[in-house]
């Protein structure tokens, strides 16, 4: 009795040989003499592997991702290395040049552009070595301190100041006054940093919608 | 130079420059780290690249200034002794270790096709 569903498969008698014809009758492409060939340089005295062989019985090890070196950074790594920790005392005479590289750099940024145009290149520009004051600002002790940023985060703005101490003034609630010592030009430009609230690199593509503001 | 953003040009070769000032007259070195990274930032933003001879001298890892005996150290690698064009330069950053390697040969000549 036949089962419907499973159907044994055929056994091969070991002492068949494989003869020409057996060839041409199977594979219909075979002319007699190929197949002798076939049979003569392939077949005859050599062993036949019947079961495709597993290399040293192990498997491919799976990538281990874990394992793997990071390009950049954690930010474990970053705190433990302090990278945004800004020390509490620096000389100022050592940030001076800094500042006149920095109004080098605002030449040739802005040059002769006045109006719009001006205000759309001041928020695209770099403000780490600038000369900043504090103009109006949520705490009254932070009014008018100036120097020079020398780190600006998401949230702060570190200065130097003439005393050679580092203050640092958060960007939330404060009006600060850019001022730059240019060629042709003295510019004395107004920033509303609680609405930059950006890291430096991110702010350089930004749009902006208007927004409100609450006189402080 | 593009006009629409020959300002962020600007601000990188600043940055670029910044941080090797205050790497060389300064104390504080981790002021460089901090302006390259900002650097990458505003190049990524705007889809600017950077030079490669800019990048060579930049820790891919700690984004820090490669000033050899500074910042950085240098020595030479020889792989094999038979294949000298093998031979590499090895520079090490102090700071986080990471390591870049440059040959120092031009390379194999290639065959002219005949």
């Amino acid at each position: 009795m036949e089962d419907p569903i499973y159907k044994s498969l055929k056994r091969t008698n070991a002492k068949e040989h494989v003869t020409p014809e057996s060839l041409v009758h199977q594979s219909k492409i075979l002319t007699k003499g190929e197949a002798e060939d076939v049979v003569n340089e392939k077949l005859a005295f050599k062993p036949v592997l019947l079961v495709p062989t597993m290399s040293d019985g192990k498997r491919k090890q799976p990538v281990d991702h874990r394992s793997q070196k990071k390009k950049s950074l954690s930010s474990k790594e970053k705190r433990d290395l302090g990278l945004n920790r800004v020390p509490k005392h620096l000389k100022y005479e050592q940030y001076e040049p800094l500042y006149s590289m920095w109004c080098n750099y605002l030449d040739e940024a802005i040059g002769n552009s006045t109006g719009e145009s001006l205000l759309a290149k001041m928020i695209k520009a770099e403000y780490h070595g600038s000369y900043m004051r504090v103009i109006r600002c949520k705490s009254p002790s932070r009014i008018g301190i100036e120097g020079i940023c020398v780190h600006e985060s998401k949230n702060m703005l570190s200065l130097v100041t003439r005393n050679d101490t580092v203050v640092r003034i958060p960007k939330t609630d404060s009006i600060m006054q850019v001022i730059a010592n240019m060629s042709n030009r003295r510019l004395v430009i107004e920033l509303y940093a609680h609405h930059l609230l950006l890291r430096a690199g991110d702010r350089s593509n930004r749009r902006y919608k208007g927004k409100s503001t609450i006189d402080l | 130079m593009s006009g629409k953003q020959q300002d962020q040009h600007c601000r990188i070769s600043y940055l670029y420059q910044a941080a090797h000032y205050l790497l060389q007259h300064t104390e504080e070195a981790k002021f460089s780290k901090h302006y390259i990274s900002t650097a990458k930032q505003v190049s990524q933003k705007s889809v600017l690249r950077l030079h490669p001879n800019i990048k060579r001298t930049i820790c891919k890892k700690c984004n820090c200034l490669m000033v050899i005996g500074k910042t950085c150290s240098v020595r030479t690698e020889e792989p094999s002794k038979r294949k000298p064009e093998c031979d590499r330069s090895l520079w090490v950053c102090n700071e986080c270790g990471t390591t870049k390697r440059f040959p120092l040969s031009n390379g194999k000549k290639k065959k002219k096709e005949g």
